[in-house]
């Protein structure tokens, strides 16, 4: 199968997952209280406040035909791709202060900055860079897919539900417009390192498989027992 | 000068830590970690941590077994003398030795309970001494080769997680068998680890001697160095006719779970390999015992684990590997297995399968305790006032 089906497929299934899980449908559906509410929207903030750096990596590793949109993607992430342009990670802390939560962000900032020295003092599991870096490029593309499918929903939910101002609701609505567009480029990147650094359809599907064992968005955005339970690990 | 210490308290956790994975062998298909673990704190205030994995089809064990033996007659042997910090294995296995043998109606071996409580106390009295495990169990290696293990499930699910190990680059291999489709899973394996790498095998004693006969002369095409555990505790006596017809290294995991057991399998010399893991033996006294017995009898040995050990049996396992040089490892799968780990940095293995020694106080593990809480089913709490 062509790389880029399988990476498509692996996202439609995750996507599903975590669309059918009984988190995500309380959640949408107004029925869960204020905390669980606030519980997503921290892990939201914990999971993207590092989102820069991520994509700082993949700029350093992205092949010839990919890092001009890759330092597209990663100077809009900054807020320096235009004049006048917001870094994603104030939308966050805007969305976090809407929500009366703007306390949280010193704590929220640390939190993501451990999860980076986290990864960093894993044991490297593959033989090269290229290796990690396609892991990497396979992980954060599929939040930019998810988003790109998801986010209007998960901002409508969370104004209708928790109350948070429209206006403070911009890193999903910005995320979902310019988000559809980066994540049909992010499988064109994808394909583009998979050519470049001559990683087989095999090896690459191995790859995809083993970096999307869980369900990635459960883990992130509810717990690692959302996506346990997803996984049929537990009940 | 020796220095003492007394047990103060002990909590008691049994675990529900979920795997990414399940993992599928003869007699069990697993989704989560189930060890217990033991928190014990010294009159000095230092805390170890200790680690049982209870198993009913080897040692009779249940977390509720565990649980039972650990507050009841460990906990109160633990508390009635005081405990020396050890500076060497010598010192171990006294202190393991010390610890009673708790036997129980339907119970082979309370091994994983006495493992749980004798690494607690090991940990703390060696937090207590600012000493490390590798400073008792010092390393000759300089690093430890783990071995990949491959879970039974479908052809398919088998060649997907053979060639998810093979990017890591792993020299040694094991499969589990004792399935229908076993010549495939073990063809699809065979073929994408290259006729390089070590194969293994491990029947959790599903077969009997003619069964385990006929599969291994069929599979002499792929080149099966080790068959583990073949026939179960219940046909053992077949194991020497067995490892007479030299179709593989013949190895004993369920078979050597007593005392009694390895004295009858050196004096038959009825196997050809041992497979030592710390939680079925009873903790690291036992294990360092066998050990010791297999290198004057000149039988081989392997450090192997229970699925879904935590970082502090990972620790543990490191520690030991890297002194007693094996001729196999297996463990350190961290949160390649465990949704989440409940040591403050990984324990797992990384590339080539390769992992260093440890340092630190104690194994060189600090314990999460905010995690290991998360996941307990049940908190067991016992202090030495309480057991007067």
């Amino acid at each position: 199968m062509a790389l880029r089906h399988v990476v498509e497929a692996a996202y439609r299934k995750q996507i599903e997952v975590f669309m059918a899980s009984p988190e995500v449908i309380a959640l949408l559906a107004g029925e869960v209280d204020r905390v669980a509410y606030d519980a997503f929207l921290e892990a939201l903030a914990r999971t993207h406040f590092a989102s820069g750096q991520y994509l700082g990596f993949l700029f350093a590793v992205a092949p010839p035909r990919s890092v001009d949109r890759v330092k597209h993607n990663l100077l809009e992430e900054l807020g320096l791709d235009a004049a006048g342009g917001e870094a994603h990670g104030q939308l966050l802390e805007a969305m976090l202060h809407g929500a009366g939560l703007g306390d949280r962000i010193p704590t929220l900032r640390a939190d993501a900055a451990e999860s980076i020295r986290e990864r960093a003092e894993e044991p490297i599991l593959y033989g090269t860079l290229r290796e990690i870096g396609f892991a990497a490029l396979v992980e954060i593309s599929a939040f930019e897919w998810l988003l790109a499918h998801t986010a209007s929903r998960f901002a409508a939910a969370l104004e209708a539900h928790r109350g948070v101002p429209r206006a403070a609701l911009a890193w999903f609505t910005h995320h979902a417009e310019v988000d559809l567009r980066h994540a049909e480029e992010a499988v064109d990147t994808i394909c583009d390192y998979a050519d470049h650094h001559r990683i087989t359809a095999d090896h690459a599907e191995t790859l995809v498989d083993a970096t999307l064992r869980e369900n990635v968005f459960l883990r992130r955005y509810f717990s690692v027992r959302a996506a346990a339970r997803a996984g049929g690990m537990i009940s | 000068m020796t220095v003492s210490h007394r047990a103060a308290s002990i909590e008691v956790f049994p675990l529900e830590l979920p795997f990414v994975e399940s993992f599928r062998h003869a007699t069990s298909d697993r989704t989560a970690c189930d060890s217990v673990l033991v928190k014990l704190t010294l009159e000095n205030g230092v805390v170890g941590w200790g680690e049982g994995v209870p198993r009913a089809y080897v040692t009779g064990e249940t977390q509720a077994s565990v649980v039972e033996h650990v507050t009841g007659p460990l906990a109160r042997a633990l508390f009635g003398r005081p405990w020396s910090e050890p500076v060497s294995t010598g010192d171990i296995i006294t202190i393991g030795q010390r610890l009673p043998t708790v036997v129980a109606e339907g119970v082979l071996a309370a091994n994983a309970a006495h493992c749980a409580v004798e690494l607690a106390l090991v940990d703390a009295l060696l937090r207590s001494a600012k000493a490390s495990l590798a400073d008792v169990l010092i390393p000759a290696a300089r690093e430890v080769h783990y071995s990949a293990a491959i879970t039974a499930t479908t052809v398919e699910g088998t060649e997907k997680v053979a060639k998810r190990l093979k990017l890591v680059g792993f020299r040694d291999w094991k499969v589990k068998v004792g399935f229908d489709d076993d010549d495939a899973r073990l063809a699809a394996v065979r073929a994408i680890i290259g006729d390089e790498a070590s194969l293994r095998i491990d029947a959790n004693g599903a077969w009997s001697v003619d069964e385990a006969e006929e599969r291994l002369a069929r599979w002499q095409r792929f080149a099966v160095e080790t068959v583990e555990e073949p026939l179960g505790r219940a046909r053992r006596a077949d194991l020497a006719r067995l490892k007479a017809k030299r179709l593989a290294a013949v190895s004993v995991d369920e078979s050597l779970v007593t005392d009694a057991d390895a004295t009858s399998l050196f004096r038959d010399r009825s196997c050809d390999l041992l497979n030592l893991r710390l939680s079925k033996l009873g903790g690291l006294a036992s294990t360092l015992r066998i050990a010791t017995t297999a290198h004057a009898e000149s039988m081989d040995y392997q450090v192997g684990c229970q699925v879904g050990e935590t970082a502090i049996l990972s620790a543990v396992g490191r520690h030991l590997a890297a002194h007693l040089v094996p001729r196999y490892v297996e463990g350190s799968f961290g949160a390649h297995l465990l949704a989440e780990d409940i040591g403050d940095r990984p324990v797992t293995f990384g590339h080539r399968g390769v992992g260093q020694p440890l340092a630190g106080p104690g194994f060189g593990v600090e314990v999460r305790e905010d995690r290991v809480r998360a996941y307990a089913k049940s908190v067991h709490t016992v202090d030495r006032g309480s057991l007067r």
